[in-house]
């Protein structure tokens, strides 16, 4: 007899233990999303698709000092400088990046060209979105990664989220 | 240098015990036995400057610490380069040339390879205690190629120095005192000067950059080739810089080949000619009047067919080649075999811009130990420079002319018709009139000839002052040809001391295709024609027995062209039409067919029937021999987009001709294989191939087996094209970054003082 109670009780140990997390879990709210029904919650510090930031004035912060290109580990940033001149300001400084490519499909997301950028210039926005059916559309111009200008109206920024598509 | 010299004094540099020459400055001594000196404003072959103060170093019994840059070695004396009042030293000196310098690395074309980064790295400090503003002022633009950047500079002088003793342009000075110094140009915000471009490279930092190259990319980016220069003929070893397959930068930091860092405006910033857009890119073969587009197999196709028929109807004498400058010596080995084996005639020549092969043919068998090197005239005790404009014409001449006399206290004596820039370095100067340098040299050596009395009073006392030297290097141009030649060796070999020659020719290879025989009359290695020994030697090594009948001469060629004697002219690289102005009108009538290898479309070019285009120095291999024999490998820094090497084509055309039964198919397929044949069958170049191979240079000195007392050339086949610092025959119009300073539009030599520059003079 009381072996078939020790050999309930455990049972019951051994059930408790293994639905513990599920139990206390099914009251909670649920972590996952409903991708791609619903937009993607970010955590604030996400390192996605890189932007090319621009200044106050609507100038690009990029100067073109290839530190980025440098410290990255998978050699995926090309890039080509050239100067400002005055009737083609791009960027604050003497020069500006004429060609800013990133290659996707080598990137690995490790978020040392951010960390290298002297001007904070490039930062890691949100996108995620890479899968293409052509692999030479992985390489992003400088014209996808740049930051709009003017800034488009209300644009929904990482704190709340936005639909999918429009992420960045 | 002075004999006294040479005594060795022993002194103590941190515990370690050198013996060094006496009169070695401490951070030379430092830098031979591998401790660190940091300098800023010390640079070998410069005066001393102290300026920057980062070399200090404690002397025992010596209470304040000194410039190691100015402070001569002395026996026992007790020096340490590594204390703690040292380091000290230098933080704090790095800390005040920091005071002013922007931190704007990121956008500074210095930064990578910025000497003041590196020690701010080694030495340097991560904070700076100065609150004030810094100062700052707008950045100029100096010339289209020089900008400055007064912030960024930290007041070393080297440009100053540079431009001042080693040009001896003087061009830049320092204006302003204290901190609020600033090195200033010579015209009121501008340069007027060479545009050599030595103050950007010499730069420790940012302050002085080329508008050739600034913020294009970084100095990390980049591939670098070390080859030679595509222009002159003194043969400057340039480190390209490459960057997808485009050259942007052209300089020599690492001090590498003949030339240390020197380079001038044409070797620094003469590069863009490879991308112009004139470049012709495909063949082009003329139908209906017209030249059009055609395909490689269908030009050479063409050529082959065109040149068998008219082999065959006009017989080997109607055809004839004319060879290049600029082309390397495997190419214009090739081109020898392809005239006198595979088309079968002996009219080839080329525009000689100096008498290479009577400087050969008069010291014969003495070449060996006569021809001069680059160095050996900075080494000389005495120069003579006759009927050239060294400064203009041969810019690494004058360099290490203007260093021997600095450091050597060398005598320089000059023959020249008017004004030269180096007079201001001559012991004695000369003037004759123009055409007359050769007669000059005929009294130097026999004791007559009508100069009248005051040349001839001054050529007396030149000849007496000569007499005294021991070592002496002898340096002509053009004017001094045939006979000439010969009675400036006879003249030399008649001082007392070593006597050594340089002939001065125009471009990066004339040497080269005189050596490698580009000639009616002479075989590779100035071997005569006429000798039945050498024709069966060279024609059982081509597979075809060489014609003995001496061929025409370019002029004649021409003429014969014009007459409708010459039916085919096969032109590499080279615009005899401009060259020899030949006056034709669009089409050379009596030419059947006339093919050129060209990389624009030179006068010649436009009434060519076939044109192949061709790669450029910089985009091909193979060596060059500069105007002192010395050979130089160039390299193939980037791939052309359409030409090919002039050494492919004739190979290929080499081949297809002999399957239409002209001459014998070659089996060599690289320069590289031609050399070797080169190196084993042309007199004069057995030169260790190793010593090519890591980037030196190795001297050539060809000549035939014996001295030939009666080799003589027309004076119109010897002349100069007076090219000046910013020209360079045909190729200097596609150079747009040279021809965009100012300078560049005036002509030195013009008439018109107003046209003549201080600078130059």
């Amino acid at each position: 007899m009381a072996s078939v109670v020790k050999e309930f009780f455990r049972t019951f140990v051994i059930l408790y233990k293994g639905f513990k997390v599920t139990f206390i879990t099914m009251f909670k709210k649920p972590t996952t999303e409903n991708y791609p029904a619903e937009p993607v919650h970010f955590q604030a510090r996400y390192r996605g698709i890189h932007v090319l930031q621009r200044d106050e004035n609507g100038l690009e912060k990029c100067v073109a000092c290839f530190l980025c290109a440098a410290a990255c580990p998978a050699n995926c940033i090309y890039i080509e400088a050239a100067e400002n001149t005055a009737d083609n300001r791009i960027s604050d400084a003497d020069r500006y990046a004429k060609v800013y490519n990133i290659d996707y499909s080598r990137c690995i997301f490790c978020g040392y060209c951010v960390e290298a950028c002297p001007t904070d210039a490039i930062t890691h926005g949100h996108g995620f979105e890479l899968a293409p059916y052509d692999i030479n559309a992985m390489i992003y111009r400088k014209e996808k990664l740049l930051e709009p200008w003017p800034p488009p109206k209300a644009t929904p920024r990482p704190s709340t989220p936005s639909p999918v598509g429009a992420t960045r | 240098m002075a004999e006294t010299e040479t005594k060795l004094i022993s002194f103590t540099l941190n515990g370690q015990k050198l013996s060094v020459p006496a009169g070695t400055l401490v951070i030379e001594a430092a830098k031979q036995a591998g401790i660190e000196v940091p300098s800023f404003c010390y640079y070998p072959g410069l005066a001393l400057q102290a300026a920057c103060r980062m070399c200090l170093v404690e002397v025992e019994k010596q209470r304040k610490l000194a410039t190691a840059c100015t402070l001569v070695a002395e026996d026992g004396m007790v020096v340490h380069a590594d204390t703690p009042a040292v380091h000290k030293a230098r933080k704090d000196m790095l800390e005040f040339v920091l005071t002013n310098h922007p931190l704007d690395c990121p956008v500074c074309d210095k930064g990578g390879e910025c000497e003041l980064q590196d020690m701010t790295f080694t030495y340097g400090i991560d904070h700076s205690r100065f609150i004030e503003e810094k100062l700052h002022y707008p950045e100029e633009k100096w010339s289209p190629i020089v900008f400055y950047d007064a912030p960024r500079c930290i007041l070393c002088f080297r440009c100053v120095r540079v431009c001042d003793e080693g040009m001896d342009v003087k061009a830049l000075g320092v204006g302003a005192r204290g901190v609020t110094s600033v090195i200033i140009p010579n015209e009121s915000g501008q340069l007027a000067c060479e545009e050599c471009g030595m103050c950007i490279d010499i730069c420790p930092v940012g302050a002085l950059t080329s508008g050739t190259y600034r913020y294009q990319t970084r100095p990390w980016e980049m591939k670098y080739f070390g080859t030679a220069c595509a222009h002159c003929s003194n043969g400057c070893k340039t480190t390209l810089s490459i960057r997808n397959n485009e050259i942007l930068r052209a300089n020599n930091r690492d001090h590498s080949g003949i030339n240390g860092e020197f380079l001038c405006a044409k070797g620094r910033f003469g590069y863009d000619f490879t991308t112009n857009a004139e470049r012709i890119r495909q063949p082009l073969v003329r139908k209906g009047g017209t030249l059009q587009p055609a395909s490689w197999e269908d030009a050479i196709e063409e050529i082959a067919r065109r040149l068998k028929q008219a082999h065959d109807t006009h017989g080997a004498a109607a055809m004839g080649v004319i060879g290049s400058n600029h082309i390397t010596n495997e190419e214009s080995y090739l081109l020898n075999r392809f005239a006198r084996t595979t088309l079968g005639t002996n009219n080839i020549d080329h525009h000689r811009t100096a008498d290479y092969a009577g400087l050969a043919t008069a010291l014969g068998s003495k070449a060996k130990d006569s021809m001069a090197t680059m160095a050996q005239i900075e080494g000389a005790s005495a120069i003579v420079l006759i009927a050239n404009d060294a400064t203009q014409q041969n810019p690494l001449v004058a360099w290490q002319i203007r260093a021997a006399v600095r450091h050597h206290a060398a005598h320089l004596y000059i023959i020249h018709a008017g004004p030269l820039k180096l007079q201001r370095q001559a012991a004695q100067s000369v003037d004759v009139p123009a055409g007359a340098e050769g007669r000059a040299v005929g009294w130097l050596a026999t004791g007559s000839g009508d100069l009248g009395g005051k040349i001839t009073g001054e050529l007396e006392k030149f000849k007496e002052a000569l007499a005294k030297e021991k070592d002496v290097v002898i340096l002509f141009g053009a004017n001094v040809r045939g006979a000439a030649v010969r009675n400036l060796v006879k003249f030399g070999s008649g001082l007392s001391g070593q006597t050594r020659y340089m002939s001065l020719g125009d471009y990066s290879n004339s040497r080269g295709a005189a050596d490698m025989g580009v000639f009616p009359d002479r075989l590779p290695g100035y071997a005569p024609l006429s000798d039945a020994n050498e024709r069966g030697r060279w024609g059982k090594l081509w597979g075809k027995e060489i014609p003995p009948k001496p061929g025409v001469n370019a002029r004649q060629m021409m003429q014969a062209a014009l007459e409708g004697k010459l039916k085919a002219l096969y032109v590499v690289g080279a615009n005899p039409l401009k060259t020899f102005g030949v006056k034709a009108p669009d089409k050379i009538a009596g030419l059947d067919l006339l093919v050129v290898q060209d990389m624009f479309m030179t006068e010649t070019a436009q009434r060519a029937d076939v044109i192949l285009p061709a790669a450029s120095t910089y985009e091909k291999d193979g060596t060059l021999t500069n105007t002192a024999g010395e050979i130089q490998m160039v390299r193939r820094a980037v791939d052309a987009q359409g030409p090919r090497s002039d050494f492919d084509l004739l190979r290929i055309l080499i081949h297809q001709l002999a399957q239409l039964g002209l001459g014998a198919a070659m089996k060599h397929r690289t320069p590289e294989a031609v050399l070797e044949e080169i190196r084993q069958n042309v007199r004069g170049y057995d030169v260790s191939i190793a010593g090519l191979l890591t980037g030196g240079t190795e001297q050539a000195t060809s000549a035939p087996a014996a001295a030939d007392g009666s080799y003589d050339v027309a004076a119109d086949l010897v002349f100069s094209s007076q090219d000046d610092l910013f020209t360079s025959g045909t190729l200097g119009r596609y150079c747009s970054k040279l021809n965009s300073t100012k300078e560049s539009k005036e002509r030195p030599w013009s008439s018109s003082p107003t046209t003549q520059s201080w600078w130059s003079r």
